[in-house]
This record gives C-alpha cells, sequence and structure tokens, in this order.
C-alpha cells in the first residue's frame, strides 16, 4: 500500500517544457498515486515523462490539463472537472474519459 | 488591448565607446589571421546588447555573418548539430541547407568555410563543450574572420583559448544618469525636485543597466514619498547584490501581476503571448492588465509576438518560488523542472 508521507497542498501548476532534452533519470517511471496528493494543483501540463500505477484522484481545482502520453485509459471516476477549461492528451491511451455517466 | 514591442533593453545608451572599444581588440583592419574575442560580465550588465550593437556595426565588413543568439539554449532545446546547423545556414546564406547528423555538421564547417571572411557571434555561451562540440576551430574560417564568443564566465574564454578578452564594465555615472532618466522621468533630464533622490538611487544601485532600467521603470509617475520607501530598501542592501535592487520592483507589484511573472519566469519565457495569454486568463491572474503593467516596468518585453524575460529576471522569479523552502520542492507554487517533479513525487510515495 501507499500512504501520504508529505503533502503537497501549495502546489497550484505544474508545467514542463516540452523543449528540454530529458536526461537519463528523468526517464525513470513515476507513480502515479502522487499526484493525488496534489490537492490545489490547478494546471498541469506534462510532458517525456512514464507514469505507472493508478491515479484515483485529481485535484477538482484543475482547470488545464495537457498530459502527453496519458498512459491510463479513463480519467479517475472521483475527478471533479468543474474548473477544466482545457483538456489536451496527445498520444494518451483513453478508451473512455469516465467510467459511468458524469454529470457535467 | 495590444502589447509594444519594446526597445532593446538598455536601449543604446553606453553602447557607442563600448562597440569602438571592443573594435579595436578585434583588430579588423588585419585580414593576415582568425581572431577570436571573448565578451562576458555579469547578468544583466548588458553583453547581447553590446553584442547586438557590435555586429550591427561591422557586419557589412565581412562575406559570411552569423548571430547565434542563445548557444547555450541552442544546446539544451536542439542540440550540437542543431547549432552546427544554424552555423553553416546564416554563414553560408543557405536557408535550405540539410545536416543529417553531427558528424556531417563537423565535416562541412571544416570544409565549406575556409574560403569565407566570415563573422560569428555565439551569444550566451555556458559551457565550454559547446565551443568543443560546434566543432569550428578557427583554421576552419577564411583569413581576416573574427569570432566572437559570449559568456557570463570568463573561465570559459580562457580554457577556450580566446585572443583577447573584453570584460563589460557598469555604466559610468553619466551614462547610468541618462538610462535612468529615460525610464523614470521618461525624459533626458532628471525631473525637477527629484535631483537629490535620483543621485542617491544611482549611488545605491551602481551602473547596472538591468538594474537602472527596472527599478527607474518602477519609479516612473511615483510620488517623492514612494521614491523614499525604495531608497530605504536600497539602503539596507549592503552586499549591492542586484538580485535585491531587482526584488524592489517585483514587490511593488499587486498580486496578480507577481503571478503573471512568477508564471512567466517559471514557464512562459520565450513562449507565443497569445498562448501565454490565455492560460494566465484562465488561472484568472488577469493579463489583459498586468502584461502591459510588466512591459512598463521592464519585466519582461514582447518581441515579435513572443514574451521574453531577462535571465537574471527569470532567476529572480525562481528564486522567489523557491524561497521558503529552498531545498523542499514540495512546499513550492509551481514546478518547472524535471528534477524537481521526480523529487516530490518519489518522496510522496513510502511503500
Amino acid at each position: 500500500m501507499f500512504a501520504t508521507t508529505q503533502a503537497t497542498e501549495n502546489l497550484e501548476a505544474i508545467v514542463l517544457d516540452r523543449d528540454i532534452m530529458v536526461e537519463m533519470e528523468a526517464m525513470a517511471t513515476l507513480r502515479a498515486e502522487a499526484l493525488a496528493q496534489m490537492s490545489g494543483l490547478k494546471l498541469l501540463m506534462l510532458w517525456n515523462l512514464n507514469f505507472s500505477g493508478s491515479l484515483d484522484f485529481l485535484s477538482s481545482e484543475l482547470g488545464y490539463l495537457h498530459w502527453d502520453k496519458y498512459p491510463f485509459t479513463c480519467l479517475p471516476s472521483s475527478f471533479q472537472p468543474d474548473n477544466l477549461v482545457e483538456l489536451i492528451l496527445p498520444h494518451s491511451n483513453i478508451t473512455q474519459l469516465w467510467k459511468g455517466t458524469k454529470v457535467l | 488591448m495590444g502589447i509594444k514591442t519594446s526597445t532593446l533593453p538598455g536601449d543604446k545608451v553606453g553602447m557607442h565607446s563600448r562597440v569602438e572599444e571592443l573594435e579595436n581588440l578585434l583588430n579588423l583592419d588585419s585580414d593576415d589571421d582568425v581572431r577570436v574575442v571573448g565578451i562576458y560580465g555579469m547578468g544583466g550588465i548588458g553583453k547581447t546588447t553590446l553584442a547586438n550593437a557590435l555586429y550591427d556595426s561591422i557586419s557589412n565588413l565581412f562575406a559570411g555573418r552569423c548571430f547565434i543568439d542563445d548557444v547555450n539554449k541552442s544546446y539544451k532545446v536542439d542540440g550540437p548539430t542543431e547549432v552546427q546547423k544554424q552555423l553553416l545556414r546564416q554563414t553560408l546564406n543557405e536557408e535550405n541547407l540539410q545536416i543529417w547528423n553531427h558528424p556531417m555538421g563537423s565535416n562541412l564547417i571544416q570544409t565549406r568555410l575556409c574560403q569565407i571572411k566570415s563573422l560569428v557571434v555565439l551569444d550566451n555561451v555556458d559551457k565550454v563543450e559547446q565551443l568543443g562540440k560546434l566543432a569550428m576551430t578557427r583554421e576552419c574560417l577564411g583569413r581576416g574572420s573574427r569570432i566572437i564568443v559570449v559568456s557570463r564566465y570568463d573561465r570559459i574564454l580562457k580554457e577556450h583559448g580566446v585572443d583577447e578578452v573584453y570584460k563589460v564594465q557598469p555604466l559610468d555615472y553619466f551614462d547610468a544618469l541618462q538610462l535612468f532618466c529615460r525610464k523614470a522621468f521618461k525624459s533626458d533630464d532628471i525631473m525637477s525636485g527629484y535631483e537629490g533622490l535620483t543621485d542617491d538611487v544611482l549611488r545605491y544601485v551602481g551602473g547596472h543597466p538591468l538594474a537602472i532600467e527596472v527599478l527607474g521603470s518602477s519609479l516612473y509617475g511615483r510620488e517623492v514619498s514612494e521614491w523614499r520607501s525604495a531608497l530605504e530598501r536600497l539602503k539596507k542592501n549592503p552586499r549591492k547584490d542586484i538580485m535585491d535592487v531587482l526584488r524592489i520592483s517585483f514587490d511593488g507589484l499587486d498580486d496578480s501581476e507577481k503571478d503573471i511573472f512568477l508564471d512567466i519566469a517559471c514557464f512562459f519565457d520565450r513562449k507565443k503571448e497569445a498562448w501565454v495569454k490565455k492560460i494566465l486568463n484562465f488561472r484568472e491572474f488577469y493579463p489583459g492588465i498586468g502584461l502591459p503593467v510588466l512591459i512598463g516596468k521592464s519585466l519582461i518585453t514582447c518581441e515579435y509576438g513572443f514574451i521574453c524575460m531577462h535571465d537574471l529576471l527569470k532567476e529572480l522569479g525562481k528564486s522567489i518560488v523557491r524561497e521558503k523552502s529552498p531545498k523542499e520542492p514540495r512546499k513550492w507554487s509551481r514546478l518547472w523542472d524535471y528534477k524537481d517533479v521526480h523529487n516530490v513525487i518519489s518522496k510522496s510515495m513510502v511503500k
């Protein structure tokens, strides 16, 4: 099991530069569960990262989500996209946005 | 609301005499050899402005011309082959020249440039290897060619083995005064009633053009009392650290403007203005109001539709994001570096 050890609630934006060549250590696979700890995240733009594990939660503050190679087949079913303005998932494994129905 | 293209930072104040000094070091009358001259100095001192002014002044003397404006970034983004491509395309004036790999680039540089008297300016070189990988030795270039290497670090220039080194000095008092007046009063003269204050401010800022520009712009249209409080801040800065001077301007911004400044410093330098505006809008930072304010305060420029921020101001913004817990990126408001993202994500997971 994974447990929270350190909160990341100050974090409001992660934007990686797609143009920067990534060094080898950055190619290591990351656990997607960590993103669930970032409860205040508003802006998320990811490139060149490999994720594994599962994603059960994404901040409902999230307004702009750009995730290159989103590795999962759907968005977390708990995700409340109340503030979502743009959703861009190039090269993703998405088969359906949500499991079940969603009131938007 | 449109954003006006601003002039180059630092305008041209103090450039004329510096360009002349550099022309002497370059020994332009001699066509016998190839000379390499290095320009160095701290961030914000005006190296790029000077390199541009020099290029404008002398490039017509050369058959081949090349100005690579950010060698460090080009290496990081595109790698050595792309830098070689830029060098060859500009110098040979062949826009469509193709290079498929690094050996081919090195080969072309060693064979195609030797007949051409060229001027090559390499701005913002950060590591000596960047010069090595370019594979452009002075023997590759035609007689009378000149190479100018611009860097923050004089050791890079020495390691590379340049013929002459030019250190960009701070502005002297009169140039500093002129630049300051243009920014703080939008005039060439001190506004009456501000003589003593201007004198005091300049004494604390020194001749650092970026600091003069940023502080001067932030004082434009301000009351005497606001000048006094800026001066108080300067007096508490015994180390005369340029970052502390730039910080005064940041502290004078309102909350949304600060957020815009930090977003641009961390994420959006040299990105398209329309795209940046869209994201800042969604962030509810009011870019329609904030961006013109930051431009007016010389904290950003908008050139050819791209938002630009000086490296030193980016460093300021990133250090502000880090300052409360420099070693704990998980506590920051913004993450921009792959390494920090890895650090945060790895540490928030424990088996």
